[in-house]
């Protein structure tokens, strides 16, 4: 039957399978077969053999540990020091032998971790007296890891201090074996051996190593530890949040100030230990810092600084945490805002589930109307417990602040689009970080934000969708901005008055329109010009004026005539830098008088000494990634995966590189990093993600 | 008696209560304690809460309780958190010494157990 | 000639079947290779230091294990209390209860004195609704938190359990596992080690307890399963373990960790979505995504491998139930294998896309397949008079030949690093199924592959188009 297939391999080249080949190939792995087999009984006999060994070499040794361990030389008899002796001479030449010497030194380190005491250090001294450490040191010159780290680990555990200086040189050692294991001998051998790893080490420490490093340290003896805040301007991040956990452990409170900044770091871990660092030490003026950092940070962080801030018990900081609650959009951090509240001041928050909306919408009002109330009452009767607070005085800036927004503001927002309210808030959030000042602006932003919200259901219907995502961007863009403007003394914590009066001004400086017009193309300023106009109010002015020297001529003379008209519309007062003083005018209505005064005639010096140095600089940033109109807006088609990992991890870009980013962004029409269109869609379709930035902001 | 699962630190216990006087019998897992237990009455006991078979904790209400017997039982164990002492003395051990163990503090606990 | 330009075709096959087996085998090697290099290393970094000192740490990170209980209600007492046994001193256990038919929740809340608390639940959560939150009033049980819902699915329940905690990891693992005192050092120290990639789940070993002697929740005596089929699965499990997932986790490219115990970073493990709810193979699937959304994210990441016996469980001993395991296994293989298909030979992915992938694809998906039909043509081929005999019989030698060497060296790493099993019987009798396998085991295997994927395909029509529904739902 098979012949005819035989006879066409002849006539026909096909490729043919060797089949010599696979014959060879099975009698290979048989043979391999066959060679497993054996190597598996071999080494099953090996390690029994091995194990016996070790054991009848244990039974011998072993007694003879102990005896060494009791033997006392005053107590002893005269027999029982002649065998002592002899006993020494014995297992002198025991360990002459290699293997005998491994097994000795294996029972000394199994010793160690049963005894203490006294015995415990007659132990150490018997294994310097047999002179083990020898081969332990001769460990340390291998070249195999782990001979190396073993060695280690065995002079660690003997405590031979003599070693210290041999071991340490291995603290920046490439191998991370080694490396961790120098570094946890040279905390143990010595108490200065956490200082000088602390300042030399140049690897990360990985979370196990630091919970390792601070065992041997609290088991260390009389340990005294160092201040660790010399630590915390290392350059080595890890570094950084291991000496706060040291701090923090330790309960070394000197180190407030630079505690504070570092809530400002980039790494999220070490924000986190500096805000839980905050709260353990009650550090309570880092308030401000705190709130200023605040909508930066992703959901984990946000619930560390309310949970301070509750643990303060402060009450200036409930209209931060009603805001809180009203813009945040996670359930977790907003129900945290709720109980935070309820931590400063009980039955603050009453229940509000299952109301039926137009009754919550007047509990809304009433509860803007009380705040209202209250800053008031601070403002009038001193003996109010806000004002018994070291600082009274910055409450009333915030009664400044807040009323004047207050007064003039609702009828203005009644025509604004609400949607591009949270735009300006949050614009206002970050480039305000550059400055340290936060209170202020939180209340401005509170009141706002009762105002918005009562007016809602009007300017709801509004036709403009401002896209969220534009935020996102935009919060690239600040951030940008503060890390390059603010480096060095962005960290400054600052309470003159000067400093935040200056802040009042950048409040009202910022305007809405500014970044999305930096965005645009020119037809598209042209339009926006036109909005400006239309809804926007003082606040505008200074941008419009910085406009005066925008390249564009039509823009330019369109700025001027829009600004124009805006004065007209708003103000009798024709100087865009007398904004501030605009403000204070108006709120004359209110009284609050004789303090302000003061504040007045500061406000209006340091006027003259308006800072917009970063004003020009946003404006001109990036004139390729202007985009005409609609492209501002279609942002909003795409939801902005990237957005994520900054939400949740805090990805830390160089300014430079999140310009870079942001080009290559906008050069591909606005994608997201690393997703194409398609890709992404298939990303909602087929993977599901529930966490998509829209839920988010929807709630 | 003197029960641990450590070979070394049993031996080298073993050594140390001899030397003080002591008369001791080595077990080195929980069934042999039990049959040990069923025809000799030793003074004390002395043993560790992680073994093979019988736990220490076992040990003592096997000791405590079905035995009925009196006897003083020291319990000696690494694993010294608080569940594991709060249970040895709820069932009726009379001292928890936790590992690293100081031969000479043993001694003395011995000492004012036996009166 | 017709003939001939058939046999030619033939012998193409021929080639194809055998370049298939080279790569195979080429692959196993490399396996084989690369999980040595793995094992060692790991035997040698962990030979000193003792992990348990480092429980109480004030730095210890919290960890939450959530096992979801389904009607288990004649053991889940007793499990409960294993878990909670666990030398660690600041985890959660999270037992939820996934609308059990049975007194589940009754044993609970009777043996461990379980009161109603109040906890605010997300209205936004896409779960099964949730009956009520229980704890203990009793001290000593602090670490128990029960959970009761409506049944909706282990995926769901496990969701749920990740949702509602409140700490940094969470171990997902099936009620019925015995973890061993010293598991959650493992893990924490796994999760701990690394500082410059983030971590984000860890894997481990999956060992067979049938047979076993285990008291009070505690592993006593190891021993080698009674039952034929338990020692059959003991043999794949130790090629697929110690081999096979050590390589991968040496390459960096880990795809998948057992239901039965893994442990995830909770962050992480939510921002992507949690468990999908869609799939029978939800603990394959998690990995992939996670993967993807570390990859996509452009984030330094890694998945962490232990090899040390940590889990043990028991495995069916009756042919129906393996079957049954089997048949769902490779349906959640196939469905993962589809929905992240994208991923297949996609540099974007570096070696999750050009290795793991296509090996998952070939090898898990695709090979039992083949065999199945490669058996009928090769029947139907002899009756046509057109086999050719001495390649066939010459291929199937070193196929067979091939994989009692693969199984011996696995049974040889086993013996090398942790030798379990102590009487040579027992390493006898491991061999000797070794040589059966091919035989006996493995067709029911591959049976049970050809039914699931039979299965899946039959239903393609209503099962995706549902899927694909309801993603879209979720997307706006």
């Amino acid at each position: 039957m098979k012949f005819p297939s035989l006879k066409i391999y002849n006539l026909v080249s096909s490729p043919k399978v060797p089949t010599d080949v696979l014959w060879d190939l099975s009698i290979l792995f048989s043979i391999l077969a066959v060679i497993y087999f054996g190597a598996i009984f071999f080494f099953r006999n090996k390690f029994k053999k091995d194990a016996s060994d070790t054991a009848s070499r244990k039974k011998i040794l072993a007694p003879m540990v102990s005896e060494f361990l009791f033997y006392e030389e005053n107590i002893g008899t005269k027999e029982e020091k002649n065998s002592y002796i002899n006993r020494k001479i014995e297992i002198r030449e025991l360990i002459k032998d290699k293997k005998n010497e491994a097994v000795l030194s294996e029972i000394l380190l199994d010793l160690k971790t049963d005894v203490s005491g006294q015995t415990r250090k007659l132990l150490f001294k018997l294994y310097k007296d047999l002179n083990l450490q020898e081969q332990a040191f001769e460990k340390l010159k291998s070249f195999r890891w782990q001979k190396i780290s073993q060695g280690m680990f065995e002079l660690t555990q003997m405590q031979v201090v003599e070693s210290y200086s041999f071991i340490r040189r291995f603290i920046n050692d490439k191998r991370s074996v080694v490396r961790k294991q120098a570094e946890i001998s040279t905390v143990t051998l010595m108490h200065e051996g956490i200082s000088y790893f602390l300042d030399t080490t140049k690897y990360s420490i990985s979370e196990w190593q630091q919970l390792k490093i601070l065992e041997v340290l609290s088991n260390a003896e009389y340990f005294e530890p160092p201040r660790f805040y010399k630590w915390l301007t290392s350059k080595n991040k890890h570094v950084v949040l291991f000496a706060l956990r040291l701090i923090k452990h330790y309960d070394q409170n000197d180190a407030e100030e630079s505690i504070i900044s570092l809530v400002r770091h980039k790494n999220t871990n070490i924000k986190h230990e500096a805000i839980s660092c905050i709260k353990k030490f009650n550090f309570q003026s880092s308030t401000r810092t705190l709130k200023a950092v605040f909508w930066k940070n992703n959901a984990h962080i946000k619930l560390a600084i309310l949970d301070t801030l509750a643990s303060f018990e402060r009450k200036e900081d409930i209209p931060f945490l009603e805001l809180v609650d009203k813009k945040e959009s996670n359930f977790t951090v907003k129900s945290k805002a709720l109980s935070a509240i309820n931590t400063i001041w009980p039955e603050y928050v009453m229940p509000t589930d299952g109301l039926d909306s137009s009754i919550l919408e007047e509990h809304q009002d009433e509860s803007f109307e009380e705040i209202v109330h209250k800053v008031d009452v601070s403002n009038d009767a001193p003996d109010d417990p806000e004002f018994e607070k070291p600082d009274s005085e910055e409450a009333i800036e915030i009664a400044v602040d807040s009323e004047p927004i207050e007064t003039n503001q609702p009828e203005v927002q009644l025509e604004t689009p609400s949607e591009l309210l949270p735009e300006y808030e949050r614009v206002a959030h970050f480039l305000d970080s550059i400055f340290v000042n936060k209170n202020n602006e939180d209340k401005v932003e509170a009141a706002e934000q009762e105002s918005v919200v009562a007016k809602d259901p009007i300017s709801s219907k509004s036709e403009i969708n401002t896209p969220e995502p534009v935020f996102e961007v935009l919060l690239n863009e600040d951030d940008a901005v503060s890390l390059t403007t603010t480096n060095s003394d962005e960290i400054k914590v600052d309470n003159s008055i000067l400093e935040q009066s200056e802040t009042i001004i950048e409040d009202n400086y910022q305007s809405i329109f500014e970044p999305l017009f930096n965005r645009a193309d020119d037809e598209c300023k042209m339009l926006l010009l036109d909005e400006i106009l239309e809804i926007g109010n003082n606040k505008d002015i200074p941008f419009l004026t910085s406009l005066q020297n925008h390249h564009n001529t039509l823009i330019r003379t369109k700025a001027v005539v829009v600004k124009a008209k805006l004065l007209d519309k708003f103000t009798p007062i024709k100087e865009s830098e007398t904004l501030p003083l605009e403000v204070l005018n108006l709120q004359t209505t209110i009284k609050v008088e004789e303090e302000l005064v003061k504040q007045r005639v500061e406000i209006n010096q340091t006027i003259s000494a308006l800072p917009i140095e970063d004003q020009p600089y946003l404006i001109e940033k990036k004139p390729k990634d202007l985009m005409p109109l609609e492209f501002c807006f279609l942002l909003e088609e795409f939801d902005l995966e990237p957005a994520k990992p900054l939400d949740l991890f805090e990805v830390e870009f160089a300014p430079e590189f999140s310009k870079d980013l942001k080009n290559s962004e906008h050069s591909s029409s606005s994608e997201p990093i690393g997703l194409t269109a398609e890709e992404h869609t298939y990303f909602q379709q087929l993977l599901e993600f529930p966490l998509t930035k829209r839920k988010k902001f929807n709630g | 008696m003197l029960a641990d699962d450590d070979d070394l630190l049993s031996a080298l216990l073993d050594y140390r209560l001899k030397k003080a006087g002591y008369d001791v019998t080595v077990c080195t897992d929980g069934k042999n304690v039990k049959s040990y237990l069923e025809t000799n009455r030793p003074d004390v006991i002395v043993t560790d809460i992680m073994m093979p078979y019988f736990s220490g904790l076992e040990i003592t209400d096997y000791v405590r309780n079905e035995l009925k017997l009196k006897i003083p039982i020291i319990i000696l164990s690494s694993a010294g958190n608080e569940e594991n002492v709060l249970s040895a003395f709820k069932l009726g051990a009379n001292d928890f010494l936790s590992k690293p163990v100081s031969p000479a503090e043993l001694l003395l606990r011995l000492k004012k157990e036996l009166g | 000639m017709d003939n001939g330009v058939f046999n030619i075709l033939l012998d193409y096959i021929n080639i194809v079947f055998f370049v298939f087996t080279v790569v195979l085998f080429t692959l196993f090697s490399i396996m084989g290779y690369l999980s040595t290099k793995g094992s060692l290393h790991y035997k040698n970094k962990n030979s000193f230091g003792d992990l348990s000192k480092v429980m109480a740490s004030p730095l210890a990170p919290s960890l939450t294990i959530v096992a979801p209980a389904y009607n288990e209600g004649m053991t889940i007492v007793e499990n409960i209390r294993s878990l909670l046994s666990l030398k660690y001193v600041n985890y959660e256990v999270m037992v939820v209860n996934d609308g059990s038919k049975d007194d589940t929740m009754q044993k609970m809340i009777d043996a461990y004195d379980l009161v109603k608390i109040d906890r605010k639940i997300d209205p936004n959560w896409k779960s099964k609704p949730i009956r009520g939150v229980y704890k203990s009033r009793q001290q000593s049980f602090s670490k128990l938190t029960v959970i009761d819902k409506e049944n909706g699915g282990k995926s769901d329940a496990l969701n749920t359990g990740m949702h509602l905690s409140e700490n940094q990891f969470v171990g997902c693992i099936d009620v019925d596992c015995l973890l061993l005192p010293d598991a959650l050092l493992h893990v924490v120290k796994s999760f701990y080690q690394r500082s410059e990639k983030r971590v984000i789940a860890v894997g481990g070993v999956i060992r067979i307890a049938n047979s076993c002697v285990i008291n009070g929740g505690a592993l006593e005596e190891i021993r080698l399963p009674k039952n034929w089929l338990a020692k059959f699965q003991l043999l794949e499990y130790t090629r697929s373990f110690l081999l096979g997932r050590m390589a991968f986790g040496r390459m960096d490219s880990l795809l998948i960790i057992s239901g039965a115990f893994g442990f995830f970073d909770r962050e992480i493990a939510l921002a992507c979505g949690g468990y999908d709810t869609n799939t029978v193979g939800e603990d394959m699937e998690i990995v992939f995504r996670m993967r993807r959304y570390m990859v996509e994210n452009k984030l330094p990441h890694t998945i962490e491998y232990i090899p040390d016996p940590l889990c043990w469980t028991e495995v069916p001993e009756s042919r129906k139930i393996l079957v049954n395991q089997r048949d769902r296994w490779s349906r959640g293989n196939f469905e993962t294998l589809y929905k992240h298909r994208d991923m297949f030979f996609n540099p974007k992915y570096g070696r999750l896309g050009m290795i793991s992938y296509p090996y998952w694809f070939f090898y898990e998906w695709l090979a039992p397949l083949l065999e199945f039909f490669g058996f009928f043509s090769i029947i139907l081929f002899y009756y046509l008079g057109i086999l050719n005999l001495p390649f066939f019989i010459a291929i199937t030698t070193m196929i067979y030949v091939y994989s009692i060497m693969f199984s011996f060296y696995a049974i040889l790493w086993e013996v090398y690093s942790y030798n379990e099993y102590k009487k040579v019987k027992d390493i006898l009798i491991l061999m000797g199924c070794a040589i059966v396998e091919p035989f006996i085991f493995h067709p029911i295997v591959v049976f049970a592959a050809v039914r699931g994927n039979y299965k899946k395909l039959f239903k393609i029509q209503s099962g995706w188009g549902t899927i694909t529904r309801k993603g879209f739902a979720k997307a706006t």
